[in-house]
């Protein structure tokens, strides 16, 4: 569902994922002003696995007022029930869905500690939607509890101007990075500044992912050196580089780590994707000007799915099906349990025609309490019934 | 619900509610609760079996072959054994959290259908016995590493020891939990059937609604594995960096280092050190690993493997020695309903007294005293143990002198939990370098399995061959080894775990850039 030229609506600003219940997925999408015919607007639309395409009509919108600018960017909380919207008047918004995928309602509400706070780069959720936190243009960052708001930190000098953000998979850091190439990790509960990472000068570090695999504790890192791009792997016990990698052949614009950890995925400034498995670090998968010539603004994996969103101004949002190896299905597993047991049954079959020398049953008619059917209705007198140890006569 | 579930994970690290940790230390320890409870819930039951299904006229009451007995009571073990492997297997191919499903449904199924099994003559009966106890051990053995997999996950990060301990502990809980219900349902059956002595009547002290009772207490097994899997449903994924909690972090950063480009200019100073530290970087099959670990190695899966054959042996098989001694009264002198109360009563005041005191003597001591200490300390008691019940065997077989054997025999049971069961699960995690601490653990714990195979199965083969008197000392001297291969295996306590298996910080940096190095990665130098 790219945008036609004569299409009445204004360019994709925004986006992101949304998981509901029973595995659905939603998709929401910030769209600025085009003239003034055409307002921003938030709308929703839902995914189909089946075809990896979005619907063709959203299933609700929200039409945003003149004086509150365009959306810039959306952080949707892990429970699916709201997101936050930051807008370039400098407010941030909270969005709450209503209703089923039927009749679906988007609710604004206001955020009094984030009104007027500036032009906002950055907006994340902790990965248990337990902090909040914003990182803006001015260079300021803000970390907040969610719900109850209450500010963790509040630091209005943190960059010279934010460029991305990522809390870590266990709530314990956040990863910011600036403009002039500096990277800095904040330690949440104590709300201060724990450490700068390390570079060379011709380095400048651009954007940061923490792994979501609880086996490799790492922080992913864009790094720009001179005109080339790399990706570098720090530890996060000791915040030394491991090392590096170049992964993607242009200037990388967004980064993105899939839910399980297994698959991370770069956009370039010309509109490629790349898709590296984080264990192997090998490219899995590479889809050149998939943004014809258009910096991509957004990417993100689908909860559940091997599949991307991404958005660009120019091309809108697209969805794009991974070519990577298929994970096991539960199903299959299943059918190899199953597999096993009927075979290990036919072995004990087998064992069970071929071992009378084995179980050693006494022969004889007279053993006492043989199983047998309704016990409970025998009469007791038939005890001394000398038919009740020999088959019975119906 | 979403929302409710992630606040969990932030609240167990900010500790701030005891209930969420009390519903964490239930959540991890229910696996081992409910592995304890299927495992030896069928000692309780063998006798029960023999009665029933072999009958063998009028002068004493049925009682299963040594190759069934030891059939029925080992086949889960075999079971175990190659659950581990596949289940293992498959955590490795998609991801732990994914498969216990799987072993905790079929865990609950064979526990049922162990209850249901079928057939029309008394040896189809035994066969699918035999089939559904080794499906469960099946699911037992997938389910044991995920159960320590998810202790560890969840452990809160400031009370991580008293976490692990508790749960742990569960197991102890287990076996009491089988005494417990077998208690209950034969009692129950023994108030609603009553039926004469075996010496009254042969025929009629085996009322036919026996057979209830142990299908009841074997298919009880599936509701712990129920609650477990229904609780583990309702926790969160794990939102936490498992290896900095197991202390692996090392290992990971090597493994993604392989993959990776190495900067040379952060490794320059250590260039020169090269050649004096590549001692560190061997594999499991090498000799280095042989000089430095080979005898922790060899101590750690001995010591597991030579407790298992005592601690299985004399867990499955006390009702029959405590029947040989006289402390269970003979078997003719009662029926069959009242022998599995007797039987079972007799075991719980065993595990009440002696098995779960001695799991929390480690918990409160394993740091003061150290493992070696107690390892040696609990060996040695066993040993001694054993040999004091041998030795004087015939002294314990005399009228009145039942209750000494008793005692001296649940010592051992005390001796054994605060003793070497607890230090061969803790020592091979903390004794071996990182990248290969795994694959040590899981050696040795293939070791302990293969002991309580040759327990379960080799125990009453002995016993008919050359005695009980005779059996004990066996099993006294195979304590007795355990305790020599504990000076194999060196002290843990109050060390981190790079200081025990002889690893620094700049060796293992210089490691790092050695592995990439072997890795035909290209070292590259920026201009």
């Amino acid at each position: 569902m790219g945008n036609d030229a004569g299409s009445p609506q204004g360019p994709v600003t925004c986006g992101s994922w949304i998981r509901r219940p029973e595995n659905l997925n939603l998709v929401v999408l910030g769209r600025s002003r085009r003239g003034n015919s055409c307002p921003s607007l938030l709308e929703i639309f839902s995914f189909d696995p089946k075809t990896t395409s979005l619907s063709t009509c959203p299933l609700t919108t929200y039409v945003l007022e003149a004086e509150e600018g365009d959306p810039v960017a959306i952080a949707v909380h892990p429970s699916g029930d709201d997101f936050v919207c930051a807008l370039s008047n400098g407010s941030c918004k909270l969005f709450e869905l209503y209703g089923r995928e039927t009749n679906m309602k988007l609710l604004a509400k206001e955020l009094a500690p984030l009104q007027g706070i500036g032009p906002q780069k950055c907006i994340a959720f902790s990965v248990d939607g337990s902090k909040f936190a914003a990182g803006g243009l001015d260079g300021h960052l803000r970390i907040m509890e969610w719900p109850s708001m209450r500010v963790i930190l509040d630091e209005p000098r943190a960059h010279k101007s934010v460029r991305d953000m990522d809390f870590s998979l266990d709530s314990e850091f956040l990863a910011s990075t600036s403009t002039d190439g500096s990277a800095r990790i904040w330690k949440i509960e104590d709300g201060v500044p724990l450490t700068t990472l390390s570079r060379n000068s011709d380095e400048k570090i651009e954007l940061c992912r923490f792994s979501m695999d609880g086996t490799k504790p790492f922080l992913f890192c864009s790094v720009q050196k001179g005109d080339t791009s790399v990706t570098a792997v720090y530890e996060i016990s000791t915040w030394n580089k491991i090392g590096h990698k170049r992964l993607i052949r242009k200037s990388a614009s967004v980064m993105s780590i899939s839910h399980d950890g297994k698959y991370l995925s770069l956009g370039s400034k010309d509109g490629d994707i790349c898709v590296v498995e984080v264990k192997k670090m090998q490219i899995y998968h590479y889809s050149k000007r998939l943004h014809l010539g258009t910096n991509i603004a957004y990417l993100e994996f689908c909860p559940g799915e091997r599949v991307l969103l991404t958005t660009s101004v120019e091309w809108g949002a697209l969805v794009t099906k991974l070519t990577v190896p298929k994970d096991w299905k539960e199903w299959q597993i299943y059918l190899v349990l199953l597999g096993l047991f009927l075979a290990s049954a036919v072995a004990f079959y087998i064992f069970f025609e071929n071992s009378d020398s084995f179980w050693n049953f006494p022969m004889g008619k007279d053993q006492p309490a043989r199983p047998r059917f309704k016990p409970v209705l025998k009469d007791p007198q038939s005890y001394d019934d000398q038919n009740i140890w020999g088959p019975v006569d119906m | 619900m979403a929302r409710d579930q992630l606040q969990v994970l932030n609240a167990l690290d900010v500790a701030k509610t005891q209930w969420y940790h009390f519903t964490a230390i239930v959540i991890a320890g229910m696996g081992f609760f409910t592995d304890a409870y299927d495992l030896f819930c069928i000692s309780l039951v063998t006798k029960l079996l023999g009665r029933i299904y072999y009958f063998e006229g009028h002068d004493k009451p049925g009682s299963l072959p040594s190759n069934v007995s030891a059939a029925i009571n080992g086949v889960a073990f075999c079971g175990t054994l190659a659950g581990q492997l596949f289940f293992g297997w498959l955590g490795d191919k998609m991801g732990r959290k994914r498969v216990y499903g799987m072993t905790l449904m079929l865990m609950v199924i064979c526990s049922i259908a162990s209850g249901l099994s079928f057939g029309k003559d008394p040896k189809a009966v035994m066969a699918t016995l035999c089939f559904f106890r080794f499906w469960l051990g099946f699911g037992i053995g997938g389910d044991y590493p995920l159960s320590a997999t998810i202790m560890s996950e969840y452990a809160n990060k400031k009370t991580r020891g008293a976490f692990i301990a508790a749960v742990f502990a569960m197991q102890g809980f287990g076996i009491l939990a089988g005494g417990t219900v077998a208690i209950v349902v034969s009692s129950a059956f023994k108030a609603l059937y009553p039926a004469p002595a075996f010496q009254v009547n042969p025929v009629l002290s085996t009322v036919p609604q026996a057979d209830y009772v142990w299908r009841i207490i074997l298919m009880f097994g599936a509701l712990p594995a129920l609650l477990t899997y229904y609780w583990r449903m309702k926790m969160p994924e794990t939102a936490r960096y498992t290896a900095l909690v197991a202390k692996n972090a090392k290992q990971a950063a090597a493994d993604m280092s392989k993959v990776l480009q190495v900067e040379i200019e952060a490794e320059q100073e250590k260039v020169e050190q090269l050649d004096t530290r590549k001692g560190n970087e061997f594999g499991l099959f090498t000799k280095q690993f042989l000089r430095r670990h080979g005898l922790h190695l060899l101590g750690t899966a001995v010591t597991w493997f030579l407790l298992d054959i005592a601690y299985y042996s004399q867990n499955l098989f006390q009702k029959d020695i405590f029947s040989t001694i006289g402390w269970i009264p003979e078997a003719k002198t009662m029926n069959a309903i009242e022998e599995v109360f007797k039987i079972a009563r007799a075991q719980t005041l065993i595990a009440l007294c002696s098995t779960v005191p001695g799991y929390w003597f480690t918990v409160a001591l394993i740091d003061k005293m150290g493992r070696f200490t107690i390892q040696l300390m609990g060996f040695f008691f066993m040993t001694v143990f054993m040999f004091a019940l041998a030795i004087p065997y015939h002294h314990w077989t005399m009228k009145g002198n039942q209750i000494g054997f008793v005692v001296l025999y649940s010592l051992t049971f005390f001796f054994a939990n605060f003793g070497p069961n607890a230090t061969t699960f803790v020592v091979p995690a903390e004794i071996f370098p990182a990248r290969l601490r795994s694959t040590c653990h899981g050696i040795s714990a293939a070791a302990g399995k293969a002991g309580a195979m040759v327990g379960a199965f080799g125990y009453l083969y002995t016993q008919n061959a050359i005695g009980l008197r005779n059996t004990l000392i066996v099993l006294g001297v195979v304590n007795f080894l355990g305790l020599l291969f504990t000076f194999l295996v060196p002290e843990s306590k109050g060390k981190s775990l790079e200081e025990m298996s002889g690893e620094a910080e700049e060796e293992t940096t210089a490691a790092t850039r050695e592995s990439a190095m072997e890795a035909g990665l290209e070292v590259r130098s920026s201009v």
